[in-house]
């Protein structure tokens, strides 16, 4: 009987070793096709929408959807299916559009369409417009190929919301109904829907008459893959060529591993954080001081928590704003870590005893929001300021700053945009929604206003940049970094990130 | 005869009605006090307050709560979920999709359970005291011990990283359903595992277990016929109440795995406030599991005659 079982279970020790033996790396990819590991699945087919959107639909949108105003690498506005824009009024802009684009199903897009893409009202299913697209109000037609949009307000930065649209066809939709368009999308982009099972997989296949040509990657499977250490080990068994949203220690596995390598591209994004020393929540009155404010700033060692909370995965900024934006104030240094010069500070301001804090943090998407923050109570505790922290739920913190605003705020925008002017105006200048300036004064409003609503752009760098220079002299946030995306990628593979760290494929190719 | 269990069945579908509208209002309710999905949406700085009201508006959020249920109820009547504020498709069209994912993975981890968890559970009570029951209750005590994070992650590394044997995640042929099933069956096996080795324990210490051995009759027979049949009720039992909550909460080996089920679309559905969703999920997993539950109230019946369905 123990013989018995003995032999049994040399045979089965036996077999598995053969099996494993014979197994060699096995993985879905092959050289004309590339697997992308999403953390999360496409929220909407529909690209006017997308309000709740975590960043992964950067892996869908480019590749099968143009926009009409593009941005470069470097931010900057940049011609697609509009070729170029001139603006007319202080609402209207004369657009001229690219001749010769095709939708996946063989319709043209012309003027028609771009009218259609912006007079609808709502989104699929009657899901409301992401509130960028809300900008464009109206589109008058000269001829197949001229346009004249119509802004809803006057607004200089007009064209920073205007780049959030791409085209969707109307005729299709018109013969399908909203309903079909879900079910199978049709774009003007470099690759054609195929299929997408929810919470699984979408597949995409290469369009060969892509206006710009033909891509080289015949297919892209867009893979959802959850859980951040799996999607490291597809990476690594195989499965997938691409892997996005890195955590950041992965990064340094990656690093070692000479088969993959990392590339990174800094996000339209600003973590801060902001002081509102009238909060009806109570104890913020030492930040109505400059000297507090400073101080925290001094107090906080922000370029140790870029190197070793966030692996190095982050740009410093000076204000809330990309280092790329227009407007941005290059010559500024950030504050330095100086613990002594915070106490000074303090002590001067009368808080030789340090003071309580209330920091309220949500993630709002950054992979390292919590240590973040940890790290920046224990600076801070390290000067006597004894900060406590409310951690909040994503849904649960968007909620509270719109209706509630806390002391000290952790804060981190979808999409900053690539002008100082454009989050910034609605922080800084009073009576706009989420104003936040423990500096405040008259002035602030004029200069605020005398930019914000001009089309001189000469005019605006020099105020944009004195605005970032009072900024960082009177304290008003403390401003932290930029994070920046972080992909995975098999070295096999040549593809750097787009535009706004997006993944599109239409360049890409294996070595 | 037939009269009871018909009778029976009327009384339960009334039953499970009433759960239905009893759970769908709670969720209701607390998704409705658990904020406004709008201020997630909007948290952008292009939204004015004016966006605000218009969104919520549209999404009918600016009704009374009581008002928005009654709604919610006339919809239900036409098959009318409402539509995902995340996907802009019918929300139970997107639930029901995800379900045949769950429910494969579920009864291919239940069938684990059965298969491995009870013969298990037999034989360490027949041979109590020895090597074989100390090994068995060692592994259990294991099975029950590690996170299935931490196993799911395991096994993915050593089976697809370093062997690539497996798939790492996704759902696809048997290849794909081996890691996450075994992972989602640990727990349940070590219970199973357990409670059939301590049932059996008790039976076969009964009188009627005696005679049935005085009688002559086969060891076998005396196992699987008799004490396995006595011990089936608390089993069934056990097991229907896994199947319910696997049904609805795989949530991290679904993580894990990569496995579209519907634990994960729900909790996704709460953490972005998706409340059509969450609804027409809440529907689908409480029917399931009262379903479970009425097969197994039924199987009692079946298995032991003294059983009357009330």
């Amino acid at each position: 009987m123990r013989a018995r079982a003995a032999i049994i279970l040399v045979l089965v020790i036996g077999l598995v070793f053969s099996v494993s033996l014979s197994g060699c790396k096995k993985g879905e990819a092959k050289p004309d096709t590339v697997v992308v590991g999403m953390s999360d699945d496409i929220n909407s087919i529909d690209p006017h929408t997308n309000t709740l959107a975590p960043m992964d639909t950067s892996a869908l949108y480019p590749n099968l959807y143009d926009r009409f105003i593009t941005r470069g690498l470097d931010g900057s506005l940049q011609p697609e299916l509009v070729t170029s824009w001139e603006n007319q009024s202080p609402t209207k802009w004369k657009m001229t559009l690219k001749q010769g684009v095709k939708f996946h199903n063989g319709e043209a897009f012309n003027a028609e369409v771009l009218k259609y893409n912006i007079e609808r009202p709502n989104a699929c299913g009657g899901l409301p417009k992401h509130p960028r697209m809300l900008a464009a109000k109206s589109v008058e037609i000269i001829d197949d190929y001229t346009v004249i949009v119509e802004s809803a307000a006057e607004d200089p930065l007009f064209l920073e919301s205007f780049c959030q649209y791409r085209a969707i066809p109307k005729a299709y939709i018109e013969e399908v109904g909203e309903e079909g368009f879900l079910a199978h999308p049709v774009g003007t982009g470099p690759y054609k829907f195929v299929e997408w099972k929810k919470g699984e997989y979408l597949t995409l296949e290469a369009n060969p008459e892509y206006w710009k040509g033909a891509p080289k990657i015949q297919k892209l499977i867009l893979r959802v893959i959850p859980d951040a250490a799996t999607r490291l080990a597809a990476l690594q068994a195989g499965d997938v060529n691409i892997a996005l949203n890195l955590a950041y220690d992965q990064v340094s596995t990656i690093a070692e591993d000479a088969e993959l390598r990392v590339e990174t591209f800094p996000l339209s994004r600003c973590v801060y954080m902001e002081f509102f020393p009238t909060s009806p929540k109570g104890t913020g009155e030492p930040l109505a001081d400059v000297r507090v404010r400073q101080a925290i700033n001094y107090a906080i060692n922000v370029d140790d928590i870029i190197k070793y909370v966030l692996n190095g995965m982050g740009q410093r900024i000076t204000v809330p704003s990309p280092v790329e934006a227009f407007g941005y104030n290059k010559d500024i240094q950030p504050y330095p870590y100086d613990p002594a010069k915070a106490r000074e500070l303090l002590a001067q301001a009368g808080y030789s005893n340090g003071f309580e804090l209330k920091i309220d943090v949500g993630t709002l998407g950054l992979a390292s929001a919590y240590e973040v923050v940890d790290t920046i109570v224990s600076d801070l505790a390290k000067v006597g300021i004894n900060a406590t922290v409310n951690r909040v739920e994503t849904a649960a913190y968007a909620d509270l700053k719109v209706t509630t605003f806390g002391i000290a705020p952790f804060f981190l925008w979808q999409f900053n945009g690539y002008d100082v002017s454009y989050v910034l105006y609605k922080q800084i200048r009073s009576g706009q929604p989420w104003f936040y300036n423990p500096a405040w004064t008259a002035e602030w409003d004029e200069l605020l206003d005398s930019e914000h609503f001009s089309f001189d752009q000469a005019h605006r760098e020099t105020i944009l940049k004195e605005i970032c220079q009072r900024l960082h002299d009177e304290a008003v946030f403390v401003p932290l970094f930029q994070p920046l995306a972080t992909f995975g990628v098999v070295e096999a593979l040549d593809w750097v990130p787009g535009p706004e760290g997006s993944v599109g494929m239409a360049e890409a190719s294996f070595r | 005869m037939q009269d009871d269990v018909t009778t029976y069945l009327v009384k339960r579908l009334a039953n499970t009605i009433a759960v239905l509208l009893g759970c769908s209002l709670v969720v209701f309710v607390i998704l409705r006090l658990s904020g406004n999905p709008v201020s997630l949406m909007l948290s952008d700085p292009a939204a004015t307050p004016e966006d605000f009201q218009r969104v919520s508006q549209a999404l009918g959020l600016d009704k009374p709560i009581p008002v928005q249920y009654l709604i919610f109820l006339k919809g239900i009547l036409s098959g009318n979920f409402g539509v995902s504020y995340r996907y802009g498709l019918q929300a139970m069209d997107v639930c029901l999709e995800r379900l045949p994912a769950t429910v494969e993975l579920t009864l291919v981890a239940m069938a684990l359970v059965v298969i491995v968890g009870v013969p298990l559970g037999i034989l360490a009570a027949l041979r109590r005291g020895s090597w074989v029951d100390h090994l068995i209750s060692t592994i259990t005590l294991f099975g029950q011990s590690m996170p299935n994070y931490w196993v799911g992650i395991m096994l993915i590394l050593l089976l697809s990283v370093s062997l690539g044997l497996l798939p790492t995640s996704g759902r696809g042929g048997l290849r794909h359903l081996i890691m996450p099933a075994v992972v989602l069956a640990l727990h349940p096996i070590s219970k199973i595992t357990r409670l059939a080795r301590s049932e059996f324990l008790e039976i076969l210490s009964r009188d009627y277990v005696r005679t049935a051995r005085a009688k002559g009759l086969k060891e076998t027979v005396v196992v699987m016929k008799h004490a396995l049949r006595n011990a089936s009720l608390s089993l069934v039992t056990v097991i229907g109440m896994d199947v319910g909550y696997l049904l609805g909460g795989a949530i991290v080996t679904e993580t894990v795995f990569g496995w579209p089920g519907i634990g994960k679309l729900m909790v996704d559905a709460v953490t972005q406030r998706d409340f059509p969703i969450v609804q027409a999920a809440t529907f689908v997993i409480t029917t399931i599991v009262v379903l479970t539950n009425l097969t197994v109230d039924l199987t009692y019946s079946v298995l032991d005659p003294r059983v009357r369905l009330r």
